[in-house]
């Protein structure tokens, strides 16, 4: 004999209970993965610098108060010109890859979305000395550039900003096109073929119907590529010079090097900081 | 037009894949190679 489930009480009661327990677990996740550690970084920022220790006992603003040491206000310029000028390059160049990728059959998209997750199996590490290795003054890169007088004298391309560009771009690059795939491949490219006896040719087309209606995926892959060039570390050690370093490698130095864990975790806040403001400001253009 | 715009693009889908692909061919070459990609064997490339 079958048994016939009650309904409940309340019904919107119910309701409640499901989803305080459903959104109860992420925001356990949030707190514990995100918002201890950031406590544990504000605690450290104020407490006394003690290298047997990490951190010493008490409060202070010492740290915050260092903040003209070791040109920290060019490093946090640099770490936000490297994260919006590779967020924009990787999506300049992401989004038409994208478009091409998904206009073609089924087996190249495939194919080149295999080769894309290809260049993810190398760690960030292997890619800065792979740039290392490929702009040195012997290889072909800077000879190439030598034979056609685009480089004056033979010299190694490495260390130098354009290096450091070259490494974050590749890191970012497959990242931004699996973050446009699903929306483009996704996108009916019928509205293309409608707006054609418009007079509307493909570029303009592509300008005004495409790149509008991927207007979300666009702001989630420019933030993300933004956000993780902002902490890029390798890249910028290997192939950079020491003046154009960006704050997460000189807080990478300040902690590793110099056991200074109040003066890193201060810095780390002052670069969160300097992220916000960036985006309040950007916020505040958009509405204004 | 349409050769042109057919050209442009497979230029640019070359030139990414060259620098896609040109990090992944020197890491797969050195392994094959037996030379070492550690930062004190780098020095030797320059």
């Amino acid at each position: 004999m079958m048994r016939q489930r009650r309904p409940p009480s309340d019904p919107a009661r119910g309701g409640r209970v499901g989803l305080t327990v459903i959104l109860g677990w992420p925001c356990l996740m949030l707190g514990i993965f995100m918002l201890v550690p950031f406590m544990l970084l504000i605690r450290v920022s104020l407490a006394p610098a003690d290298v047997e220790q990490l951190w010493g006992q008490g409060v202070t603003l010492a740290a915050f108060g260092a903040m003209q040491q070791y040109g920290v206000m060019s490093a946090i310029g640099y770490s936000l010109v490297y994260a919006l000028a590779i967020a924009a390059l990787a999506l300049c160049l992401a989004f038409p890859l994208t478009w091409f990728i998904t206009g073609m059959t089924r087996r190249g998209q495939i194919g080149g979305l295999i080769f894309l997750l290809s260049t993810l199996a190398l760690s960030d590490v292997l890619i800065a000395f792979s740039w290392q290795v490929m702009l040195a003054r012997r290889q072909w890169i800077a000879q190439w550039l030598l034979a056609t007088g685009l480089l004056g004298r033979s010299k190694s391309l490495v260390p130098g900003t354009g290096a450091v560009l070259y490494c974050l771009l590749y890191i970012s690059l497959p990242f931004t096109v699996l973050l446009l795939y699903p929306a483009l491949s996704r996108l009916d490219r019928s509205y293309l073929e409608a707006a054609r006896p418009l007079g509307a040719t493909p570029v303009r087309s592509f300008f005004t119907l495409v790149i509008p209606l991927a207007r979300m995926p666009i702001m989630m892959a420019f933030a993300r590529s933004s956000i993780t060039t902002l902490g890029a570390y390798t890249g910028p050690l290997v192939l950079g010079r020491p003046e154009n370093w960006p704050l997460s490698v000189i807080i990478g130095k300040v902690a590793l090097s110099a056991q200074n864990m109040p003066l890193s975790a201060a810095r780390a806040l002052t670069l969160l900081l300097a992220l916000t403001l960036v985006l309040i400001a950007r916020r505040g253009r958009r509405v204004g | 037009m349409n050769t042109l715009t057919r050209a442009g693009r497979g230029l640019f889908l070359a030139l990414l894949a060259v620098f896609l692909a040109l990090p992944l061919v020197l890491v797969t070459g050195v392994s094959f190679n037996g030379k070492q990609m550690i930062p004190t064997s780098v020095g030797s490339w320059r």
